[in-house]
Parts: structure tokens; sequence; C-alpha cells
């Protein structure tokens, strides 16, 4: 295997995909999608679509 | 040379946008700013994580004083982001100044530096003799047949979780033994139910447990060559992405935004367990009030990849040698004579921060076989170097 040089790069793409995926998109489609976008810097605020947590929702740190 | 320098200053902005919490050993510790001097018998060294890395270099520097003691060695704390950014920056302008001699850089990112800025890190052929060294991680750094850096640290993944959440759930060690991740889910699921504690942290921004799962298949998101996208048609990914939606659909995972609040949560006992690298042990047992009551077990398994097995990686790195700061002869010797060769500091980071060292005699140093009184019945660092042989690069 080898990590080439876009390791962070591509796990920005792949972190973009999943939030869409966890929102119901289709997974196939998501990847087929991202392939061809550019990265984009998100925001890791609302990534999440589980239920908050209560301490999330209070806005408290985690730990 | 001059357009090329453009292109990966332009190259460089675009990864640095990305940056944040990028890896697992990314964003910790103080921020200490870098006073460098670069006399001849100065040599400064970046590194991050204060309790690994960090700790590892000022080892070193106590080794190296008793060869040479004229010599002053300073070793900056430095978050991993900061000194890509530094790095990026002075690489780009081709200015030097403030840099340090040597610098710890992440596998993940080093033939990156090398292919984007040819020529600004030492040929370090000269002290590595790559016999010593695994041959996955002289990999990484070797181009045309030179060896560019000072291979440290194995980045074999490992399940450590605590054994009072565990059995409070009815689980003993060996249920925890090879474990795919749908049983490690219903696990934590059994867990949460019992302890009410989350059974990881998960952090949105970061996903090192992707790179886990991926890399227990042996696969990643580029194909062989490195430069081929492959994402569309890896099935290893999308296993891995399912993998990880179902641990946030069944309420396991704490999610966390960034270094800190990931250590904080297993040394505060939030979390059941911590499906990472070998390197956070040193941070494990800073929790000292925990001695006894951690284990260590298998990295899990991909589901329904026959491929992917119970053994992986994640992050990891090496000593460089940045070539136009002033002192980089005496940081090679410097280098030479502690991580390139020295089994005694090696073994003595093994017992100091539970280095799972790249140094292939590592296995028969005198600490690597010694029982962790933090981890019961287990023999951390020599657990992890079979770990380390399997599903590597």
């Amino acid at each position: 295997m080898n990590y080439g040089l876009y390791t962070y790069t591509m796990e920005d793409i792949i972190a973009q995909s999943l939030q869409s995926i966890m929102q119901g998109a289709d997974m196939d489609e998501t990847l087929k999608t991202r392939r061809h976008k550019r990265v984009h810097r998100f925001s890791t605020h609302n990534f999440w679509i589980q239920p908050l947590t209560k301490r999330s929702v209070e806005g408290e740190k985690p730990g | 040379m001059r357009s090329l320098r453009v292109l990966a200053l332009l190259l460089s902005i675009c990864l640095l946008w990305g940056l944040t919490a990028c890896s697992n050993q990314t964003e910790e510790q103080p921020h200490t700013q870098a006073t460098v001097e670069t006399s001849d018998n100065v040599l400064t060294i970046w590194a991050w994580d204060d309790t690994f890395n960090v700790k590892a270099a000022n080892l070193a520097k106590a080794y190296y004083a008793n060869i040479n003691p004229e010599i002053q060695v300073n070793v900056v704390s430095m978050a991993q982001t900061d000194i890509i950014t530094k790095l990026n920056t002075a690489f780009s302008s081709s200015n030097y100044e403030g840099l340090p001699n040597i610098v710890l850089i992440e596998d993940y990112r080093i033939q990156n530096f090398l292919k984007s800025y040819p020529g600004e890190l030492r040929d370090l052929s000269s002290i590595v003799d790559p016999d010593r060294f695994m041959e996955y991680k002289l990999r990484v750094m070797t181009e045309e047949g030179k060896i560019y850096g000072v291979p440290f640290d194995s980045g074999a993944a490992a399940l450590f979780y605590r054994r009072d959440y565990l059995r409070e759930a009815g689980y003993t060690e060996q249920d925890m033994q090879n474990l795919t991740w749908n049983e490690y889910i219903e696990i934590g699921k059994d867990v949460k139910e019992a302890t009410g504690k989350y059974m990881l942290t998960l952090d949105p921004s970061d996903l090192g447990q992707i790179r886990i799962m991926m890399q227990s298949a042996g696969a990643w998101y580029m194909k062989e060559d490195g430069e081929t996208v492959d994402i569309a048609e890896n099935e290893v990914l999308k296993a891995a992405l399912s993998t990880y939606e179902r641990m946030v659909n069944a309420g396991i995972a704490l999610q966390v935004s960034g270094w800190d609040p990931f250590v904080k949560a297993f040394q505060e006992g939030e979390v059941a367990s911590v499906p990472t690298g070998c390197w956070a042990m040193s941070n494990i047992v800073k929790a000292e009030e925990q001695s006894g009551k951690w284990a260590v077990a298998p990295i899990p398994r991909l589901d329904d990849i026959p491929q992917s097995i119970n053994a992986s990686s994640i992050g990891g790195g090496s000593w460089y040698v940045i070539d136009k700061v002033p002192g980089a002869d005496l940081a090679v010797d410097f280098l030479g004579k502690t991580f390139a060769s020295n089994e005694q500091l090696i073994d003595d980071l093994v017992k100091e921060i539970s280095l799972v060292s790249t140094m292939k005699s590592a296995k028969d140093l005198k600490h690597c076989g010694e029982p962790n009184a933090f981890l019961v019945a287990s023999v951390f660092t020599r657990t992890l170097l079979h770990g380390r042989s399997k599903r590597l690069l």
C-alpha cells in the first residue's frame, strides 16, 4: 500500500461525504460525486446527524 | 524551480486549509514558541506530543550530552499543524530563518514534502542502515534510493479497553480478542447500558477510524501508485463508512473535536475503549489511578471484507534534518548516534514512553518483553511488535 501525497486532502472529501451519507444520501452516488468535487473546508459543527447528547446540546465540551 | 515552489505553496495552502484535527497526533500539547539558535554548538528539534515524541527527543538529548557535551540541544514542543505550516511557508519561500535543525514528520505527510520540496531535507543514507529498520517504514522516506529520515515509531493499531467497564457489562478479556467491528459495536451497546459509558470517541473531522479500517484490509484513499484516487469503487472504504455510521447510530460514540478532548475522554474514564495507534499508550498511563484497569487486544477487523485482518496502523513519524539550516552536519551526527543506532536509547524509550520501535532489533530488547503494570496480563510492546508486521504498508 502507498499512502501517496494526498491523505488529508482526500480525508476532507471523505469527511464531507460521510456527513451527506449520514444525512441519508446514497453512498455510491455521494462518493461518485465527491470524486470530482473541489475540496472545501467544512465546519465540524452540526456534523453528526445523531441526536445530540445532553452535554452537546448544552454546548459543553465533551470530556 | 521558482514556479515549482509557487505551485508547492499553493498546494500547501490548499492542504493546510483542511488541517485542523487531521491526525490523532495532530493538535496536542502546549504551543511552545520556538527560540531557534543556529550557532555551531546549538541544535534545535521540533516535535509534537509531550508525553511521547518530545519526551523521546529529550531522552535522546540526554544520551547525546554524554557523547558531545559541548552541544546545546533545544527540544521544542509544537503542535503538528504548526510544524507543517512553518515548514511549508519556509520551503516555499526559501526563507529558513527560525526553522529547527531536526523535525519530526508524520509518515502520511513525508512523501508530499519530499516530492514538493526536493533538496530541502538532508539525505540521511549515511547514518541509516536499511537492514536495521522495518522496510515499510523506510519506503515512505526513500526517494531515488536515498533515505531521508531516521525511522521512529510504529503506528501499529490496538484496541485499548477498560477491563472494569467491560466486566461490568459481562465481558472478559477473552471476549475482546480478534473482534469484528460489528461485534465491537454490540459490545459497546451492552457497555453503554450497563455502565453509561461510551465505547469510544469519534471526531467527525479526523477519520482515523476510517484509516484504521481501510488499512486492515490493505486499502487506502489512493490506489497503489499513490496518485490515482480510489473512492467511488472502493468497497473497503464503503464498508468502513458503513461501520462508522453504525457506530454513531448505535449511540456508543462520544463526539469530540481535536486532540485534547480525545485524550481527556479516556483519561477521565468517559469511554470504555480506545481503538487507536500504540503511541496513545503514553497518554493512557498518565491517568495513574487507572493502573491495572486497562488491557489491550488486537484491533477489530471489518465484517464482510475477507482481506481485513485484526491488525492495522495509524500515524507514526520519523526524524528529518533540514538541509539548509546551519548545523545540518551536527544534526546528522545527533541522529546517527541516537535514534538511528542506539539500542539502549530505544530500550529506555520502550520503558519510558511505551515506544513500539521500527528498529528491527527492538523485539529483542530487555524492556520489550516485560509485562506492563498498567495493562493487566499484557506484554504491551511485544504484542504490538507482533501486530506491527502484519498489516502496515
